[in-house]
Parts: C-alpha cells; structure tokens; sequence
C-alpha cells in the first residue's frame, strides 16, 4: 500500500478503507464487499440502531471488523505516528465503538424500539 | 388432582363453576393435566394442539389415560369426518379440522362440552374463529385455554375475550438460570490472539475463562466452549443445542462429535451399532458420523425413522448432546439440563438480512431446559459476540415474558374462505358477517366497523359474482357451489381453479400442481413464494423434503398443495364426476404429487399401495432422488426393509416381482435384499415363493 498527501489529506489506494475511530485513524484492507460497503457505512454514521435488521448489521460488521488487522494506524489530528499491523490498539478501538453503540442500542430499546422487535396486526 | 397450587384452583374451578377458564403457567409447569381434567370431568370433548406432532403426543397420552374412552386423532395425516366426531368421547384435532367440524357437526355442544385449547397463544386464525364460532353459537360449550408464554398485557384481553376466569401458575416448578456468554476476541501480553470468555447471570459476571486463539462461529468453537465448560464442572446431563438451521444443525454436530474424536473419546459400541444400522439418507452421514460420540440431531429433513430413533435415544438419556431446530423445540419433555443456543438471530422472510429471533419463540426453546421429569435446575446458555449483541439480548429477550398476541384473521384470503361457512350458521348478510367478525379478538379492538362491512360486502358481492350465493329475501343464501365451498373451506378462487382443471378433464399431473399452487401466490399476498418453490414442489412433490436446498417456503407450499388435492378428491367426488375420470386423476395426479417427477418412485410406484408409496418418501431420504440402477446396496435393503419388514411373512408374489422388475434386480435379489432387512430389524418372518408368480 502507498499512502500520499494532497493538500494535507491522505489519499488512498481505493481497495484501502480509511476508518476514523475516536483519535487514531486506521487504513483497512477489507476483502469481502459485503463487509466492506457496511463497514463504509459504519465509520459514516449511516448504519445506526434504528431497527432490529440495523443492529444485527452493526453487530455483525463489528464481529467481521474484529478478524482484519489494519494495515496503518496514524494519531489524529495530524496524521502522525505511523504504526503498522496495530491489532491490539485496533481491537480496543472496536471495543469502544462497540460499547457506543450497545448504549446507543438500549436507548433506541427503551425509547420505543422495542416495538419494533414485537409482531403487529 | 395436581401437585401446584394453580393445578389445585383450576380444579377446583373445573368442578364447581361452568366458566371458562384460561390456564397460564410457565413451561413444564403442568398445564396439560387441567385440560385432562376438564375432559375427565366431562367425559366427552375435544383437546386442540397447533401441529401435527403434538396433536399425536397427546392422542396417545389420552389413549393411555382413559383407555374406555374412543379416542380419535384428526390432523393432516389423519381423517375425522362428522360420523366419526359423533361416534367417539374424545378427540385430538388441528384447528383447521376443528373449525369445519364446527360447520357441520349437528349437537355440536351435547358432543363436545369442553374444547380445550393447547397453546393458545399462538392464535392460529382458525383458533380465533372456532373460539368465536362457540362463543357465539355454542355458548354452553366450556372452553379451556392453555399457555405458557402470553404476554402480561394480553392476559386481561384474552380472558375477557373468552369471558373466562384466569389461573396462574406463577413458579416454574424446575428453576431456569439464564446465563449469556461473552466472547470478547483480545491479546495476550506477548502478542498472541486469545479470547476471554465471560459468563453472566442477572448482568453480573459468574464465571470466565480465556480460549487460546479465536473464537470462530462459523467452525462452533463457542458451542464447544460452553460444552466443554459443563463437563468440566463435572455435569453430564444431556444438552440441547439450538439453532434455525437444518445444514447448520448438521454441522455443529458433526463439529463437536469430530472435537470429541480428536480429544480421544472412544465411539460407543452401542451408539456406533445403532449408526451402522441407519441407511442412507440426506442426513444419516451426519448421524453415521456423531452419533457413536453421543451427539444426535433431529430436524424435518431426517426421515421418519431417523427423528424417532435420535428423539428415543434421547429420551433415554444416552445422547450427550441434541442438536435440534424446530422439531424438539416445542412442547416435548427430553431430558436436557441445558439449553445452548447457537444463535439468537434468523434471517427475515425474504431477507439478506438477520434479526433476533421471537421472544415466545425464545421462551419455548429455553423453556426445553430443566423438565420437572428428569431434574430440579434447568440452564439457558446464550452466546454474545458484542456489546451490541448484549444490549439487544438484555433489553429484549431476557425482559420481555412473551410476544403480544396478534390477530392473523384479518387477511382477505382467509375471509373469503371462512364466509361461506359463516354463512351456513346463519350470518346471511354483511352486517351479521361483520358482526361476527366483530366478536372475534380481533374485532374487538377495532374502533371503527364500517372498513370491516365494507371489506365484508366485497367478499359478499365476490360469492354473488361467482354465484356461490344469491339474495333472497335480503338474505344471503348458499348456492350449491356455495354450500360445497362451505362444507370444504375453499376460498372461492380454489373452487373454481379445481372445476376449471376437472371440468376439461385435465390429467395432467403437472398442470395441475402449477394451478393449485399459482391459486395461492395470485389470491394470497401474505404469502411470499418464489416461482423457484413452484419448480420444486413439481419436481419432487410432497418428497421436496429431500430435495437439495429445499425451503421451508416450499415445504409450506407442498402442504397446500397436498390440502388441495384432498379437498379436489372431496370436491370431484361431491360433484360428481365419473368415477373413471377419479381413478385415474387419483392415480395420475393426487397419488403422483406424493413424489412428483422422481425417477424412482415414477418406476415403482405402479407396483405400491398408496400406504407403501408415502412410506417411502417418508424416510427413504436422499436415496428417492437416485434412478434405481445408482441406488447402493445399503439403499436397497432400506427399501426392502420399509416395504417388507413389517410383515409376518414375505411372499414373492406378482407384486413383488413387479417391485423387483421396478429396482433392476432379480426377484431372488429381492429376497435376499428382504431377508437382509429383516435381519436388521431382528423380527422373524416367514419367505416364500408364490410359483404363480
């Protein structure tokens, strides 16, 4: 992988995901589109807990995340301290994330989306 | 009569009021010994379960239990017409056989005072209209409901519905500790990839451990972990593992028994004798190879003989591990201490994607752990992967008692099939129509009426169109098409696709099925059939249990189709027809959907009885797949075997020759091939010649 500057920013080869997560930045290489294009979504803020498909699919994105080791991992701002194969820092990076989102997950429960998981007429 | 304080008020209530009377009490908590009760007390009655497989679980408790009494059994492999409702004390039917009967037995109350109903929670449409059928027109007939899982706000609605008097058993007699299990994937100190396992109870942690390495799903390390974990605390009650999935549960069977391999257990002689005597089937390679290590699986896609012989072992405590879906998910008492689940998420109807699964769902299946039979703790093991995981599995699952009730009647397919014989009791016009559907639970909630008269005078003003009903006197009365559609429960659309095919003299077996079934998809958008279902159940018929990746979807579909052929034979025979026409549509179209296109059966068919052919597709397997001259010896003897062994003696006769003729060997061969299987089957029989022959 060759990672450059243009106007300050990295730009990436386009099989590299770039996942911002809390203060570090990690570049990905994600082999399964499924996962990837979910995954996309995830470090976007689209894929949120807003019904019971949503979350399977955040749970299910974190558990493929877990299995990749990013290739880079860089501090933010700044994009410093390069660091290759960061598993461990990787995997506490997901463990917040995944914290996040499991309170996130109660909140949308309590706040009503427990219908959502009842059968209707 | 019980032991529980709840079974002690029922019977006091059975005795000493005529009120109904809805039982609710957890899982292995007794309630089938009140609805017992009430039809002691009565001495004549009926006892109304949701499937095929508990409606004959408790057909042989009853017959066990009163032994003087005629007990008579109505399901979907089971005929019960009106003579035989009349002629007997107690009977064991689907909802769906109940609420024709309702139509046309005359003194419905005199021979039946009491219906009870078995899991009424899951408000089957046809529960919902006998319920209103006989609060309606039968008001002196008891009704007693019977569930475990009914959610707390539906409790007042359904007791007032049915005007009954609650009984509650609050206590699950056998304690049920539900424990999730968090696998969280990390590092060691040096580097390595490790897992900490973590076992919670009530959100607190009661035990934990780390796995070298990861926890992989796909490869069931974690149903591994939490096995291996029982046993290392010195448990050896049996488990039971559950998972949505029939390929799935085959694999995680044959993935623990292959650990247990690896880790030096030896096969059970006993259990690897009971392996080697199984034939091939789709499965049996998965039973071949788990059970000698004391793992079963027991699904809809083993043959008959495979489920009866893994349910028995089971029963007998010799199986340390059950991998199970639906099948033992629902009602049966095994003796499982625990219950591991593989996953609590299934793929939507016609979705890419997962979610979890239903809590009543989850309640039954937890509920298997712990029967008051066998032990005095039962264990509910849930797998976590995530915190998201935790989150849902917390909130939803492990708070929530039940799933609401939902009404399912207000569909305009089963509408239109239920008027016509709404009509013959005598509601003869759209409000009277609308009435009784307004007294129905699902009516009953309804703020505004006239959607409900105007959806009834569309299906009225459809009966009028296609002349199964005519005006007189501002009444609405039933032509003769109309009284058959009544007395059979079709949907007008059904009708006439049957006189439509039967009036052309249509034998063609599969013009035939591709109508039946299209009659549903076209008329029916709740239902979600692909136009690959329709392909399937031509190709295999009733035996598209066996075939490759078949769907549930197309298992349902079969079904229907299978009920429709049976109401055609009604139908054309009502009609009419001539009776040449009906043996042959019997044979070349109704006998044929039993196997559809299969090769083998298409061959050997013409030498069987109709028992003979459905006891082949039954539990022949994959083998029905195979043009005769593939089969392998062992399949050969399984044949044999389901054809043969059950007899006293074996004649090789004309239609033995022709069942010869049929697989490609001699009639020697035949013999041989019966003897073999009677060997098998360790029952002594007598083999002759017939020389006329």
């Amino acid at each position: 992988m060759r990672i450059y500057r243009e106007n300050g920013q990295p730009v990436v080869y386009s099989d590299v995901l770039l996942a911002r997560l809390f203060d570090k930045a990690f570049f990905l290489q994600i082999g399964w589109d499924k996962t990837r294009e979910r995954a996309e979504r995830l470090f976007e803020g689209k894929l949120v807990p807003s019904s019971p498909g949503q979350i399977w699919e955040i749970a299910d994105t974190i558990r493929q995340l877990r299995r990749v080791t990013p290739l880079l991992a860089l501090d933010l701002p700044g994009w410093r301290n390069p660091r290759e194969n960061p598993r461990r820092e990787w995997l506490e990076a997901l463990r917040r994330l995944d914290a996040e989102l499991a309170w996130k997950v109660r909140q949308f429960i309590q706040e009503g989306g427990v219908a959502e998981y009842l059968p209707s007429d | 009569m019980g032991a529980f304080e709840y079974q002690r008020i029922a019977s006091k209530l059975l005795r000493e009021t005529s009120r109904n009377i809805l039982v609710i009490a957890p899982t292995g908590a007794g309630k089938t010994r009140v609805g017992m009760e009430a039809l002691a007390l009565a001495g004549r009655g009926c006892y109304v379960a949701p499937t095929r497989a508990l409606c004959y679980e408790k057909f042989k408790e009853l017959r066990a239990k009163f032994p003087r009494k005629a007990v008579v059994l109505g399901n979907k492999d089971y005929s019960l017409g009106e003579r035989d409702f009349a002629h007997s004390d107690l009977r064991v039917l689907t909802p769906f056989r109940l609420n024709h009967l309702l139509s046309s037995v005359r003194n419905f109350s005199r021979l039946s005072p009491v219906v009870v109903v078995d899991e009424i929670h899951s408000l089957d449409p046809d529960v919902e209209i006998i319920l209103t059928k006989l609060m309606l027109l039968h008001p002196d007939v008891r009704i007693v409901g019977l569930s475990a899982t009914i959610h707390e706000d539906d409790e007042p609605k359904l007791a007032n519905w049915l005007n009954a008097l609650v009984v509650k058993g609050e206590e699950r007699p056998v304690p049920l500790v539900e424990r999730v299990v968090r696998f969280d994937p990390d590092l060691d100190e040096a580097g390595r990839e490790i897992t900490n396992v973590a076992v919670l109870e009530g959100g607190r942690e009661v035990d934990s451990w780390v796995v070298d390495g990861e926890v992989v799903i796909g490869r069931c390390d974690h149903l591994w972990e939490v096995c291996s974990r029982i046993w290392e605390s010195g448990d050896t009650s049996p488990i039971l593992i559950w998972t949505p999935y029939r390929l799935r549960a085959n694999k995680i069977a044959r993935a623990i028994a292959e650990i247990l391999r690896n880790r030096g257990k030896a096969p059970d002689p006993a259990l690897q004798a009971v392996a080697d005597s199984l034939p091939s089937g789709e499965h049996t390679p998965t039973l071949k190879s788990a059970l000698p290590y004391g793992v079963g699986v027991h699904h809809g896609g083993l043959t008959q003989r495979e489920r009866e012989l893994v349910y028995e072992l089971a029963r007998a405590g010799r199986l340390a591990v059950i991998v199970t879906c639906l099948t033992l998910a629902q009602g049966v008492n095994l003796p499982a201490r625990h219950v591991v689940f593989d996953t609590v998420h299934e793929y939507e109807d016609g979705s890419s994607h997962k979610r979890l699964i239903d809590i009543s769902l989850f309640r039954q299946i937890e509920g298997r752990a712990g029967r008051p039979q066998f032990d005095n703790i039962g264990y509910c093991w849930i797998p976590a992967f995530t915190e998201v995981d935790l989150a849902e599995i917390e909130e939803i699952l492990l708070k929530h008692k039940a799933s609401p009730l939902v009404s399912r009647i207000y569909n305009e397919f089963f509408l239109a099939s239920q008027v016509p014989g709404l009509v013959l009791l005598g509601f003869d016009n759209p409000e009277r129509l609308a009435g009784f559907i307004r007294a129905t639970l699902w009516g009953q909630a309804l703020q505004d009426i006239q959607p409900l008269v105007d959806q009834m005078a569309r299906i009225v003003s459809y009966l009028l169109e296609c002349r199964a009903a005519e005006i007189r006197d501002e009444r609405l009365v039933l032509t003769w098409k109309g009284r058959v559609m009544a007395r059979l429960g079709l949907h007008p659309a059904e009708y006439e696709a049957i006189e439509r095919l039967a009036s052309s003299g249509c034998l063609d077996y599969e013009k035939w099925v591709r109508s039946l079934a299209r009659v549903r998809i076209d008329n029916d958008p709740s239902s979600v059939f692909q136009e690959g279902d329709v392909d399937s159940i031509v190709e295999y018929g009733l035996a598209v249990h066996s075939a490759p990746l078949s769907t549930y979807k197309a298992r349902e579909l079969a079904d229907y189709v299978q009920r429709m052929l049976d109401l055609s034979e009604a139908l054309l025979a009502i009609a009419g027809y001539d009776q040449a026409y009906r043996a042959r549509w019997r044979m070349d179209v109704s006998a044929k959907f039993t196997y559809g296109k299969l090769v083998l059966m298409e061959r050997l068919a013409p030498a069987l009885g109709r028992d003979q052919i459905k006891r082949l597709v039954r539990n022949l397997g994959q083998a029905l797949t195979k043009p005769p001259e593939d089969l392998s010896h062992d399949e050969l003897v399984e044949i044999a075997r389901l054809l043969y062994a059950h007899r006293r003696s074996f004649r090789l006769d004309k239609q033995s020759h022709a069942v010869a003729d049929a697989l490609g060997i001699s009639p020697e061969q035949l013999v041989e091939l019966v003897q073999e299987a009677q060997k098998k089957a360790s029952l002594p029989m007598e083999v002759s010649y017939d020389d006329a022959a």
